[in-house]
């Protein structure tokens, strides 16, 4: 396995609210560094930081001061403009809550993210139902999302993170709302990417997930710190 | 560069309102009704100025009449032959029309007599115009024909200045693109005329003058009005600019008026259009965090507002076009016509142009258009990371 | 003044084309001042949002405003039945000394405002945004140019009085007349139509050239040729183009053939010419761009990509004005 960073932070600070009451430091001072095809486990509990920092390395806010490189590039100051297209172009995301469109067809909810490019509808549906019959939801591609069981949803959001071909997949609390059974088929799927040659991202705090043996860095968080960062291999 | 990027976002764009129908139903609707409104008021104006057109299209250059004590007089036949002497006039004809109150069906008719060029352009439906000397014969509007229930080849009576009853035949009934010029009318012989009316001999309603060059129209009036100075001379030209100047003037006040009704719609369109709700603007977050970019969203709203003004604007011109020329404008029709309201029934012609959709569409959706500027971008602006603190 | 529909369209269309690129420039004064592209504050955020809102208010007027150049002259066809002695468009926009002018102004807001969203478009491409400030300062140069134009259209509304004899086409144009449209009409044909050509031709001999390589003196070569031709069409349109196309020796109005009677022919003949126009232009305008080197390779597509533009423009306007001497019969030798 080759060894490229893929993604790097230095110092990485995110504060809301800056200079007003309310002011909160969400991350402080974060300097990680993450190889390409590794799996990865934010820890940590609830308010630890590790959405935001997740966030931040998807390229969807701006850290408030430290750089973060993504494949070589600082994104840190980049207009919001030029962060989409990388997250388009490197990310796929997995969120806690599913965040599927209601009343769109599952096809559609996976071709969605492609939908501002130049991609011809006829291909990119067909990439879509490509990648939907790999996760067996083959029978399921019509279905409006809000009749879909909570397993079908899961695999359906994870279509549409793997529908731009990402390097990089961020997963925030993606076990959360599943049983055991389904966290586990769940956690199979992000192993099979994990040995395509994909970069898995999860936070969590479940210790299904980072208890599992091929979790190979295990960054712990704790009050917008890392408080522990283990590797493997 | 391509335009499948635009292509995809516009479907999504209609996708997604088509699943929130009932959301925008609102809207869509007021906005018909505005749309439906504002082109029934351009729509009869321009109805009324090409009918006045078409009327006036084969009248003479100059209509000369005489005035005595400030009043319109019967003219004298006498002054043709100083009038054909002006240089320029290549005709002079006498004309000979008046009003008839029928008191059977209580309409004011127009009575006309058949001069030699009178209603040679115009179309019979069927039959023919009585001929210059024939006696008791009579050429009708379709109005008359309705509100009398005659058909050709039967017959009605007029009463004649002296109270005595006149009968007429029908000979023929008239067909014109324009209804409202013949819809009244009745085209009598002018010996009939002339009996009908107890119209002194030596003397006609006025005189119609033609000149070689329209140009010259002008020069020649003010000859005549030199020579006669109780005549009074009127040029087509003034007359089609009249009558512009009243249906553009009064459609004007109408839509000035109406202007307010527009804006307390885009006042409305404007609170629909800020009050983003919960799910709509999760939705966006959603989007922007899988991404899409804020100008895909801008250019989503985008499609949005074109697609709900196109889907207002076709139906309510539809409604408007229907309401004008199949419904004589029943809703508004007697503020912008001038004349009896007494008047027969009558259809307008027809007639709808480019101008017309444009000055439209600029009066009702680029107010529109313009108002969905700023809650689209404030929508657009929603951070993308909301999905995943929430 | 007069309550025309027409005229209240156009009024209420130029006061919000003003109310847009107003509100554009007072953001575009407040981004000039606060700008920092290094800075990761609240404030740059928001700053780099706003940009987005002026984008889109320029776009949103200049569409705006191209309806309007064609609803202005349309309008002005319209009321010539209300003003004695106007035959057409021409005759209306003589009807005082505003009506002529406006037009220019709505052209020249145009052309200002459509290489505001080329630049923008531009700028865009970069990631540091170069062109921030030019764009901005640029915005801030069209106000004026709005607010003139408004003013115009006004003026000419308010003092439009339909009892003026005004010349029309008829006069205006023929060959007697005294005044700007009559000595363009008046000019010898055959010069004239030597002149367009030979300048049809350096512009598109510019335009392949730039679209092979997009170097110096080709692409500032294709702005100048652009411009000349654009001044040359139009002169010519009125000396002989015209004429072809409605049949008449005598007949030299810009503005009929965008009637129905013949046929709409003036919508891809003026649509082709000022897209074309433009895209010349604009390919040496963003030449000095070059030196900002995020933006060069940039450049050079876009160059290649407008020239293209212009020479796709250039042709069909060549074709529609020329189609009608070679089909028809009409012929203005003697003339």
């Amino acid at each position: 396995m080759s060894t490229e960073i893929i993604i790097e932070t230095a110092n990485t600070t995110k504060i809301f609210n800056k200079e007003k009451p309310d002011e909160v430091i969400a991350v402080n001072d974060v300097s990680i560094k993450i190889n390409r095809g590794d799996f990865v486990v934010f820890k940590g509990p609830s308010g630890s930081g590790k959405t935001t920092l997740l966030s931040m390395i998807g390229c969807m806010t701006r850290p408030t001061s430290g750089s973060i490189y993504v494949k070589g590039k600082d994104v840190s100051h980049l207009p919001e403009r030029f962060m989409t297209m990388i997250r388009r172009n490197t990310f796929g995301f997995i969120f806690q809550q599913f965040h599927l469109i209601k009343g769109v067809s599952v096809c559609e909810n996976v071709m969605l993210p492609l939908y501002p490019t130049d991609i011809k509808p006829s291909k990119l549906r067909k990439k879509a139902e490509e990648i939907l019959h790999n996760l067996g939801m083959e029978g399921r591609k019509d279905f409006p999302v809000q009749r879909l069981s909570g397993g079908e949803q899961q695999r359906t959001t994870i279509a549409r993170a793997l529908i731009n071909d990402p390097d990089i997949i961020l997963a925030d609390e993606p076990t959360a709302h599943l049983d055991t059974n389904l966290s586990e088929e769940f956690l199979s799927i992000m192993r099979g990417l994990q040995q395509e040659g994909k970069t898995i991202l999860i936070a969590t705090h479940d210790p299904l997930v980072y208890e599992k043996d091929y979790i190979n860095l295990i960054i712990e968080m704790r009050d917008g710190r890392v408080k522990n960062i283990i590797g493997k291999q | 560069m391509g335009i499948e990027k635009h292509r995809n976002i516009l479907d999504y764009t209609l996708l997604s309102l088509l699943r929130r129908k009932f959301k925008n139903i609102g809207i869509i609707l007021v906005f018909t009704f505005v749309i439906f409104i504002v082109g029934s008021i351009l729509f009869l104006s321009y109805s009324f100025k090409r009918e006045a057109y078409l009327i006036l299209k084969g009248s003479p250059e100059i209509v000369v009449h005489r005035m005595m004590a400030g009043r319109h007089e019967l003219t004298l036949l006498s002054y043709m032959k100083d009038i054909i002497e002006i240089p320029g006039v290549s005709k002079v004809e006498p004309r000979y029309w008046g009003y008839y109150y029928d008191s059977m069906t209580k309409a004011n008719y127009t009575i006309l007599s058949m001069g030699e060029t009178v209603m040679k352009t115009s179309r019979l439906l069927k039959g023919r115009l009585p001929e210059i000397n024939e006696k008791n014969s009579a050429a009708i509007g379709k109005g008359v024909a309705r509100a009398r229930f005659i058909d050709i080849g039967n017959v009605f009576s007029l009463q004649s200045a002296d109270g005595s009853q006149m009968v007429f035949n029908i000979v023929g009934i008239f067909e014109t693109d324009s209804e409202l010029m013949t819809a009244d009318l009745i085209v009598l012989s002018e010996s009939d005329f002339k009996r009908l009316v107890k119209m002194p001999e030596g003397m006609a309603t006025d005189l119609a003058i033609y000149v070689y060059n329209e140009t010259e129209a002008l020069t020649v009036a003010r000859k005549i009005r030199e020579r006669f100075p109780d005549s009074r001379p009127i040029l087509r030209d003034e007359i089609i600019r009249t009558y512009d100047a009243v249906f553009g003037w009064r459609s004007g006040l109408v839509l000035t008026l109406f202007i307010g009704a527009l804006a307390a719609f885009i006042i409305l369109a404007w609170d629909k259009a800020t009050g983003l709700s919960a799910e709509e603007k999760q939705e966006i977050g959603i989007l922007k965090a899988i991404g899409w970019e804020t100008s895909d969203i801008l250019e989503m709203k985008f499609w949005e507002g074109l697609v709900i003004s196109l889907t207002s604007f076709l139906p309510g011109i539809i409604l408007a076009y229907l309401h004008v020329f199949f419904f004589g404008a029943s809703l508004f029709a007697p503020a912008l016509k001038g004349w009896s309201v007494i008047y027969p029934e009558y259809r307008l012609a027809p007639f709808i142009n480019f101008y017309q959709v444009a000055t439209l569409m600029a009066i009702t959706v680029i107010p529109y258009i313009a108002s969905t500027i700023i809650p689209s971008w404030k929508a657009s602006i929603t951070e993308p990371d909301i999905v995943m603190r929430g | 003044m007069f309550l025309h529909p027409g005229i209240i369209a156009l009024t209420i269309g130029s006061g919000i084309v003003l109310l847009l690129i107003l509100s554009a420039a007072l953001l575009g004064i407040r981004i000039l001042r606060r700008w920092d592209i290094k800075s990761s504050s609240e404030e740059q955020l928001s700053l780099e949002r706003k940009t987005y809102l002026v984008s889109i208010l320029v776009q949103y007027a200049l569409s705006f405003e191209i309806l309007s150049v064609f609803l202005f002259i349309y309008t002005a066809d319209d009321i010539h039945t209300l003003l004695v002695g106007a035959m057409c468009a021409t005759g209306s926009l003589n009807a005082n000394s505003y009506g002529f002018p406006t037009l220019y102004a709505k052209i020249v807001t145009f052309f200002v405002s459509a290489s505001w969203i080329a630049i923008n478009y531009l700028d865009n491409k970069a990631e540091d945004y170069p062109l921030i400030t030019i764009k901005y300062k640029l915005l801030i140069g069209i106000v004026p140019i709005v607010l003139a134009e408004s003013a115009l259209q006004l003026q000419y509304f308010l003092n439009i009085n339909p009892n003026v004899i005004t010349s029309c086409c008829g006069t205006m144009f023929s060959e007697e007349g005294k005044g700007i449209g009559s000595s363009l009409a008046s000019l010898p044909i055959l010069p004239t139509k030597i002149t367009f050509y030979s300048l049809l031709t350096i512009l598109l001999v510019n335009g392949i050239a730039v679209s092979r390589t997009p170097i110096k003196p080709f692409t500032y070569l294709l702005s100048i040729s652009s411009l000349l031709f654009f001044i040359v069409s139009i002169i010519s349109i009125i000396t002989f183009i015209s004429l072809y196309f409605y049949q008449l020796p005598t007949h030299h109005c810009p503005f009929d053939i965008l009637q129905k009677e013949y046929y709409y022919v003036g919508y891809p003949l003026y649509i082709s010419l000022f897209s074309g126009i433009f895209f010349g232009m604009m390919v040496g305008f963003i030449e000095p761009f070059k030196k900002i080197s995020l933006l060069r390779e940039t450049i050079l597509q876009t160059q290649h990509r407008w020239s293209l533009y212009a020479i796709i423009g250039a042709v069909i306007f060549a074709l529609i004005s020329t189609a009608p001497m070679v089909l028809l019969p009409f012929t203005l030798e003697g003339y």
